[in-house]
Formats: structure tokens, C-alpha cells, sequence
């Protein structure tokens, strides 16, 4: 059960990301260069993961082998921290040599800056600016 | 216990069994798991939407709205169930078919009011809406079939519906004065995580 919810979480939390990112132009979170797959991807996530999490009965009590309050909300954050970890670095690796329209873009900072490189690449020009400080 | 609250839960109830689609249907979002996820799902699309960052950061803070809210209205219904013991409507009325209460799904052990399946809702629901109506339509939709589908099953009156809604509405915008007070504090933790791009 912990392992299916887990899983779960990861999935539709996955596809979310993958579906804003298509749908806000966070073209650096996106595992796709076209908008249009990383929307048909984001919604297949989210169908597929809570179509297969519940193709089996799960209204079972926190007495059995259900998950109590407190255990559920941790597994939660777990699975969404996960998902977040996976967008980041896959999305940077994928578009390892991605040359986004934001790559000149010195000013964007936070979300915006994934308009137009990925999360490594934003990290990487920040290390770039504080060498060239020094 | 009002005759009018247990004659709408039989009323309620009584529907079902009757529709295997609608059983189906009930039996699904019942559970702690597909409306909780769905509605965290939304709070995480709000966190990334917006056109500019102004538009972002009011969704923003309503994310954290609704995640105080939230935390608010679970605090209360912890005190509520020390102090109060309401039986389950399949307590009071036994389940089918020796008694009256079409049950669909387990039998919950803790008390029947408030419940807190509609206080985590509505409280959901107050703090999504405080920044971006949409969100908190959305959530607010999910809230209302969460609460229904209590009733529908057999585990609460919907009396208890009321009650949980009405603190977690409660508990929403209370999170909302806490969010508007320690709005610098907010903004710094918003601007550490924008410092991290995520944000």
C-alpha cells in the first residue's frame, strides 16, 4: 500500500508539472520541446496514475492496512518531493544542450528563468555570475 | 440530533444501491486518497501558474492560505473528537439489510461530528479561493462532492457535513488574516524559494 501510494503521488504530481510547464511556457521544466506533447504527457500521467492506483478497492481502514493521517501526510510530501527532484534533473537532462530563448535573459530570476533554460543551466549561470563578480 | 438532518441522511442514503454507476462513482471519492490528492494537485498547479510573477505570487499566497487553513481546521476537529463522542448514522440506525443505513464503504471508529473530511475540504477550498477564483471553484466543487459522498455512503449526517464545512470555512479565513499579517514573512519564504527557482 505505501509503496502503490507513493507511486502514485509521484505520478499525478509528475504529470501536473509536466502539464504547466507545457501550458505556461516553463519550456525548462517541460521534457518536450513542443507544448503540444508535454500537455498530451502531463494529462496521461495523471489519467494513468489514478487509473491504475484505483483499479483496485483502496477505502480500507488506518486499523488494517490502510495509512492513518500522519503517515499519509508524510508519504505525501515524500512522493511530491520526489516528483519535483525528477521534473528538475530529467528536464535538465534532457535539454542538456538545450539553447532556450532565455539564455541571453541575465534578468529573469526564479520560475521565469525556466521560460528559457533549464534548472542546471539556471544554476550553472549563477555560478558563472558569481565567478565573474570575483 | 434534528428529525430534519437524519431524515435528509436517510433520504440521502437511501439513493444508495440503487444506481450501480452512481455507487461506483461515490465509492471512489470517498476515501482519503483521490479528492486529497486532486485538490494538492491544484495547489501545485497554482504554485507554477500565472502570467508574471505579480499573478504568481497571489497565487502563491493563497497556497499557503490554504495549506494553514488546512493545518488550522485538522488542530480543531483533533480537539473536537477528544471532547465529543456523535455516533455514525449505521450506529444509530444499523446497516442493511437488518438496519436502515445503506453502508459503502468502512466503518470509521472516531466521532461522527464535525466531520473532518469537510472541514480539510472547505478549509481547501477558502484558501485557493483568496487568490485565484478558478482554483477555488475547482476545489470548492471537489469539497461539495467529498461532503456528498460521506453522506451517500453512510458515515456521516449531514449535520456533521455542516459543522466540519463551517470550521473549515472558519479556519480558511482565519489562515487568510495570518497570511495578511505575517505577510513579510511570507514574502521572504516565497523570495528563498524564488532565489532556488522555484518560485
Amino acid at each position: 500500500m505505501v509503496g502503490d501510494y507513493l507511486l502514485f503521488v509521484f505520478l499525478v504530481a509528475f504529470g501536473v508539472m509536466q502539464l504547466v510547464a507545457a501550458v505556461k511556457g516553463l519550456a525548462g521544466l517541460s521534457l518536450f520541446r513542443r507544448p503540444y506533447l508535454g500537455t498530451a504527457f502531463g494529462v496521461l500521467l495523471v489519467v494513468a496514475g489514478y487509473a491504475w492506483f484505483f483499479s483496485q478497492n483502496r477505502n480500507i481502514p488506518d486499523t488494517t492496512e490502510g495509512l492513518s493521517g500522519p503517515y499519509l501526510f508524510g508519504y505525501f510530501v515524500a512522493a511530491l518531493a520526489m516528483a519535483i527532484a525528477a521534473t528538475l534533473v530529467i528536464s535538465s537532462l534532457v535539454k542538456l544542450r538545450w539553447r532556450g530563448p532565455g539564455q541571453q535573459e541575465e534578468e529573469a530570476q526564479g520560475l521565469d528563468a525556466l521560460r528559457g533554460m533549464t534548472y542546471l543551466q539556471a544554476w550553472a549561470r549563477r555560478w558563472r555570475g558569481l565567478r565573474g563578480r570575483r | 440530533m434534528s428529525t430534519w438532518d437524519h431524515g435528509l441522511f436517510l433520504a440521502i442514503n437511501g439513493l444508495a444501491g440503487r444506481w450501480g454507476v452512481l455507487d461506483g462513482l461515490m465509492t471512489l471519492v470517498v476515501g482519503e486518497y483521490f479528492i486529497p490528492v486532486a485538490m494538492v494537485m491544484v495547489l501545485l498547479a497554482m504554485w507554477l501558474w500565472g502570467r508574471d510573477r505579480a499573478e504568481r505570487e497571489k497565487n502563491q499566497a493563497a497556497v499557503f492560505c490554504a495549506l494553514i487553513g488546512v493545518g488550522f481546521a485538522n488542530a480543531v476537529i483533533q480537539v473536537l473528537n477528544d471532547h465529543l463522542d456523535t455516533p455514525r448514522p449505521f450506529e444509530l440506525y444499523g446497516i442493511y439489510p437488518d438496519g436502515l443505513v445503506h453502508l459503502l464503504f468502512y466503518q470509521p471508529t472516531d466521532p461522527s461530528f464535525p466531520s473532518n473530511i469537510a472541514a480539510v475540504g472547505f478549509a481547501f477550498a477558502v484558501g485557493a479561493w483568496s487568490g485565484n477564483r478558478w482554483a477555488g471553484g475547482i476545489l470548492l466543487g471537489l469539497a461539495l462532492l467529498w461532503s456528498f459522498s460521506r453522506v451517500y455512503v453512510g458515515v456521516h449526517f449531514p449535520l456533521d457535513i455542516l459543522g466540519g464545512a463551517a470550521i473549515g470555512i472558519a479556519m480558511g479565513l482565519i489562515a487568510f488574516l495570518v497570511v495578511l499579517v505575517f505577510r513579510p514573512v511570507i514574502k521572504l519564504v516565497t523570495a528563498v524559494v524564488r532565489w532556488l527557482y522555484l518560485a
